[in-house]
């Protein structure tokens, strides 16, 4: 219990730490979006029309304590601004509707990969030492070595440009009408598969490597010996003795990782024009659009949060001689 | 059974007999560029506004055809006069004018609108309110604008700001973050029949004056979120009209179906090398401010290769040192050619005998050219980061500057640094683009008034000529043409001779179509308006008004 | 050393090492290679790969292959300079947090969850757009000043397991300074574990400059795959069917990446019999770490 404390302590602290710095940062960079945006259209604005625009937009040249209260209590209250670069848009809309995006592609990409890579594992630690073995060791080194945007550019280039199997971009046909027709579903379905599969590719290898040496590891303990020595079958005890136990671990960085997933994913993103998380960030950061970036470090920096406190959940739960680590 | 197919089948073909009598004629139309749609219509938010909004929701009272005989075209407006004076101007309205809900449009809606903007600055994009001493209505569809200084290009401006209605706007609380989402308009366009983050469509006003000119219903405007993503709608077949650069466009899009896709690039803004005259290190000033330091640069500047590589042969070449070029060929003084044309040509051995003459010799042994008292001239060319046909073109120009030993690098700040170094004078040598207009006028006085000095990026350079300004502000105020003409060309004489920018080129302003589904499109054989369906370009009414549905 | 000799013997190590001296090989020899310059306009824009032109020419009209072995001296000098860097941060931490335990411990570990707990991709994109156009330098900088997080980890928990140790126990009481016990009883005993940590830093590096180059945060006037990629982006290569400017620099990093992962997990294969008496949690969270940086 008082791990537990101690760790909500912490991720309070990290929590207003991290808001902090998402304060700081954006005003830290050079240059202000109002700039940007006059910089591009072709508009003759006297200096009075900048600055009452810049009034408007919420650049108030209050103090910076006082705006850091603000922000603070914004932040608190869960108003997250508008947007700049698409006034009025509240940016919890924005980034709601990009949300939608990110869960969908990526979250169906993890739960995938996360299967797929898991069952490899096990299988290739069972056949320890065999081709299988190393043809999935070899794939899965590829897989994290390799940068996101390779793979990415690669699927593009082979399926999208040169078969043409699969549109270059997007989320959906841009022609249709978001509902719950079939024409659109399908249509949502084929634009993502490309971008889908490439995470998967990404992050397969990982969870493979993770249960194969998870599972190595385990295969020397004593109840594996015995549960063979029972006389049950080879699957059995793979199964329901090897890799359960073997999952324990795996499942821990599945939670940790859902933290960096939803944070990016940004370059299949940027590189297939998917309107996700990934992409409405680096958009933003492009035009500077600061109540986009604040909005959206924290709701990363929230997940990790979260997602690590369930980890903590899971130690304390399941095994507390880890408490130490 | 056959009961049913013959049953089936007849109702099929009432079905399609009845089809093309409901059927719409449906433009499809890319005009911006962004990642989500946001429901705004405010025609005085020039950022954050749709850029179907200015001329199709809110139509101009004239607009200035420059392609077809550079000639005014009556729109909401009937007719206007400018006084002999020059310091007021009327406007009168077409009978029977009404906006989109049915009220009627008259000089109140005008009076309002400026007065408007006198109340809410952060309205007035175009500066007209500091123009004007006031605004008065004459007569229930007459109204006459009395100006601080007489004004001879007054119409162009007071054209382009919208009129809005003010039974409707005078309830409108805080106008600068008003989001208009239902708009009502004077324009054809004015009705939001449908509205998604991902694509909307603007449809025919109920109450438009000018209906019978007006043949495509509705325009539907699909959410592109950069130029690959339009460049692939465009090679599907799917958009009608877009603006949008596209790369090797003959291999990329016309070849996919050389009947139908066409494009037809005009130039438009002016895009130049400055040196800046307030350089912040003292010995490159010395040198930006000689004159022939300037030409030699000129001279060195490979146009038609940076134009080919950089701009994949778009953009239109501009060797004038006058700055004008070929966009503003009717207001040219052929003397500028005949007295100072080699110096806006590339001419690399001419560019190394000038400097060679002027001083500019490697003085102290480093390979690099110094001023002629011996200081070092480093030149770092600041570009956006970004930009990249502007960084390519500045990597050629770079190759040949280090050949003609210059010392010169390539910086790329964030875009805003870039425009806050221009406007402070900050940098010591860049490009810039300035904006084209109507009359030369317009990007003279942007460009060398010393009142706009540190306040936008036109006047980076930091030069004037207290002669040029004064033939500037004369301009405004002579009605007769043919005076007008001599002034002008004295003006160019003098900019020319002096070079304060290296012109490089005029950017291209994109236009590609489709005669798949409609017919009427300007082309360089059917010049009869500017087509560019961006917001900056109110030709495109003139445009939209010209097609007609091709029979299906 | 046994580990070095049993390395040697594993097939796996040996193949990427061979294409590690590879790839180092050109990238020292580079001016050699070709007799273009990298940054110079040598061809017509995008020319297929042909004999002039080994891998074509890109928008620019640079040569593609030049441009690729010229690159190669700035993703290995990022790559190795800012695996160093993190490698080595967190390495002393870690090694500080595990033996010294108290105050010390509980700070440093609350450093390094703060670190960890903001997510890396989007705060590095932050960083490096506030700081214009970054340099190789300046990102190898960055790289290492925000990513030492999870070797701290890693590191930490192994000395804890070590530290209990015969051998760190007499030296203790023998009155052996703690910096002399640090350095010459601990850490040997962890190569194996910091040989990981710094490939698998290093490919966090070159991964991640390449990310941020291609989005457009790096200085243009580079030669780097990075820069290529953005490059060849920009100029739309593969809508115009402009392959080779852009597999190019793919297959680069393709190869390198491969031939540093090669290595590590020969390490790991070699070393595993060590390892497993260290807490399970070390390894998992390496491999997981590893997957984390390309995302």
């Amino acid at each position: 219990m008082a791990f537990l404390l101690r760790r909500l302590v912490f991720y309070l602290a990290a929590f207003i730490a991290a808001a902090t710095i998402n304060f700081f940062l954006p005003r830290l960079m050079p240059g202000d979006p109002i700039q940007i945006m006059f910089s591009g259209a072709g508009s003759n604005l006297s200096m009075e029309n900048l600055n009452a625009l810049k009034l408007t937009f919420g650049f108030i040249d209050a103090p910076i304590g006082q705006q850091y209260l603000a922000y603070m209590q914004s932040v608190f209250t869960g108003d997250l601004g508008r947007s700049i670069k698409y006034y009025p848009l509240p940016v919890t809309e924005l980034l709601g509707r990009a949300l939608i995006w990110t869960l969908g592609l990526v979250g169906s990409a993890t739960i995938v990969s996360f299967v797929l890579g898991t069952l490899l594992g096990v299988m290739a630690a069972w056949r320890r030492g065999t081709l299988f073995d190393t043809v999935v060791s070899l794939l899965a080194i590829f897989s994290s070595s390799v940068p996101g945007v390779v793979i990415s550019l690669t699927m593009l280039f082979v399926f999208g440009y040169t078969l043409g199997w699969f549109p270059n971009g997007y989320a959906a046909d841009p022609m249709l009408d978001p509902e719950f027709g079939w024409t659109y579903i399908l249509s949502v379905l084929h634009h993502g598969a490309l971008p889908m599969f490439t995470m998967v590719v990404l992050l397969t290898g990982g969870f493979a490597v993770t249960m194969r040496n998870n599972m190595i590891n385990l295969l020397g303990e004593d109840y594996i010996v015995m549960g063979r020595a029972k006389g049950l079958g080879e699957n059995q005890v793979m199964l329901w003795y090897a890799a359960r136990n073997a999952l324990l671990p795996t499942v821990s960085s599945l939670a940790i990782s859902v933290g960096t997933i939803l944070g990016g994913s940004l370059v299949i993103e940027v590189v297939f024009n998917y309107p996700g998380l990934g992409n409405t960030l680096y958009q933003a950061i492009l035009a500077r659009d600061y109540p986009v970036i604040q909005g959206q470090l924290l709701i990363m920096t929230s997940a990790m949060l979260v997602s690590n406190f369930v980890v903590d959940l899971s130690y304390v739960l399941l095994d507390p001689r880890l408490k130490k680590a | 059974m056959l009961k049913n197919k013959v049953i089936l089948a007849a109702s099929a073909m009432v079905l399609a007999m009845a089809a093309p009598a409901s059927a719409q004629a449906v433009l499809t139309v890319s005009s911006e560029q962004t990642t989500t749609w946001v429901r705004n219509f405010n025609p005085f938010n020039q950022t954050s506004a749709r850029a179907t909004t200015k001329d199709f929701i809110y139509e101009p009272l004239a607009i200035f055809n420059r392609l077809a005989g550079a000639k005014w075209e009556y729109r909401l407006a009937e007719s206007f006069e400018l006084a002999d004076d020059l310091k007021s101007i009327s406007f009168t309205l077409r009978d029977g004018l009404k906006w989109s809900d049915g009220e009627p449009i008259t000089a109140d809606d005008v009076v309002f609108t400026y007065d408007y903007l006198k109340k809410f600055p952060a309205l007035d994009f175009n500066s007209v309110s500091a123009l004007m001493e006031s605004v008065e209505k004459i007569d229930e569809r007459t109204v006459r604008f009395n100006l601080l200084q007489p004004n001879s290009l007054i119409t162009t401006t007071i054209v382009a700001m919208p009129i809005v209605p003010e039974h409707i706007w005078k309830d409108v609380a805080d106008p600068v973050t008003f989001a208009n989402e239902t708009p009502v308009g004077s324009g054809p366009l004015t009705e939001i029949t449908r509205f998604t983050p991902q694509i909307y469509e603007q449809c025919r006003n109920p109450n438009y004056w000018d209906a019978a000119s007006l043949k495509v219903d509705c325009m539907r405007l699909p959410q592109l979120a950069d130029n690959p993503q339009v460049l692939a709608a465009l090679a599907e077949g799917t958009l009608d009209w877009a603006t949008s650069f596209i790369p090797d466009i003959d291999n990329t899009f016309v070849a996919k179906d050389p009947e139908h896709n066409k494009y037809w690039f005009l130039p438009s803004s002016i895009v130049a090398f400055t040196l800046n005259f307030e350089a912040p290190d003292e010995n490159n000033k010395k040198a930006f401010t000689d004159v022939n330091f300037r030409r030699a640069v000129s001279m060195l500047i490979d146009r038609q290769t940076i134009i080919d590589i950089a701009g994949y042969g778009y953009p239109v070449i501009n060797e004038d040192p006058a700055m004008l070029g070929e966009f503003y060929k009717a207001f040219s003084n052929p003397e500028v050619a005949t007295q100072f044309g080699q110096y806006g040509k590339f001419d690399f051995d001419a560019a190394m005998a000038l400097l060679d003459s002027s001083g500019y010799v490697d003085a102290n042994g480093d390979g690099y050219r110094d001023n002629p008292d011996g200081t070092p001239i480093t030149i770092d060319i600041e570009i956006p980061n970004g930009w990249t046909d502007w960084i390519d073109a500045t990597q050629i120009a770079i190759e040949t500057l280090k050949q003609a030993g210059l010392n010169v690098a390539m910086s790329t700040p964030e875009e805003s640094v870039w425009a806050s170094d221009l406007i402070d004078a900050k940098y010591s040598m860049s490009l810039n683009a300035i904006a084209s207009a109507a009359n030369p006028y317009f990007p003279y006085i942007r460009s060398f008034n010393p009142d706009d000095f540190g306040k936008s990026r036109f006047s980076a350079q930091r030069w004037t000529d207290p002669e040029v300004v004064e033939m500037l502000n004369k301009y405004t105020q002579v009605k007769d043409p043919a005076e007008q003409k001599t002034i002008m060309d004295a003006i160019q004489l003098k900019v020319a001779e002096a070079l304060p920018v290296i012109p490089v080129y005029n950017s291209p302003s994109f236009y590609q179509y489709s005669t798949k589904r409609f017919t009427g499109w300007a082309s360089a054989d059917n010049q009869i308006t500017s087509p560019v369906v961006s917001n900056a370009n109110p030709g495109r009414l003139i445009q939209l008004l010209a097609l007609e549905p091709v029979a299906q | 050393m046994p580990l070095l000799s049993q390395l040697l013997q594993n097939k796996k190590a040996m193949v990427g090492v061979v294409i590690l001296a590879f790839i180092i090989l050109v990238a020292v020899f580079a001016p050699f290679l070709s007799e273009y310059s990298p940054t110079q306009r040598v061809g017509r824009p995008h020319q297929p790969p042909s004999l002039d032109h080994w891998l074509g020419t890109t928008r620019l009209g640079h040569d593609v292959f030049t441009r690729l072995i010229h690159g190669a001296r700035v993703s290995l000098a990022v790559g190795f300079g800012a695996g160093l860097m993190i490698a080595l941060i967190g390495t002393v931490l870690g090694i500080l947090a595990g033996y010294k335990g108290g105050v010390i411990d509980e700070v440093i570990n609350f450093f390094t969850n703060l670190v960890l707990v903001i997510p890396n991709l989007p705060l590095l994109l932050v960083i490096a757009a506030f700081v214009g156009q970054a340099s190789p330098l300046i990102i190898a900088v960055i790289l290492g000043l925000t990513s030492w997080a999870w070797g701290v980890r890693v590191t930490r928990s192994e000395t804890l397991s070590i530290r209990q140790r015969d051998y760190v126990k007499s030296a203790e009481m023998l009155g052996e300074p703690s910096w002399r016990i640090m350095a010459f009883e601990i850490f040997p005993n962890l190569i194996s574990i910091v040989g990981i940590n710094f490939i698998g830093s290093v490919i966090f590096a070159v991964i991640t400059e390449a990310t941020l180059e291609f989005l457009g945060l790096g200085d243009p006037n580079t030669v780097s795959w990075g820069i290529m990629l953005y490059n060849a982006q920009n100029a739309s290569a593969l809508s115009v069917g402009a392959w080779w400017d852009l597999l190019s620099p793919c297959f680069a990093l393709t190869l390198l990446g491969l031939s540093l992962a090669l290595i590590n997990f020969a390490i790991d294969e070699v070393a595993n019999p060590r390892l497993r008496t260290g807490s399970m949690l070390g390894r998992w969270k390496r491999m997981v770490r590893v997957g984390e940086g390309k995302l």
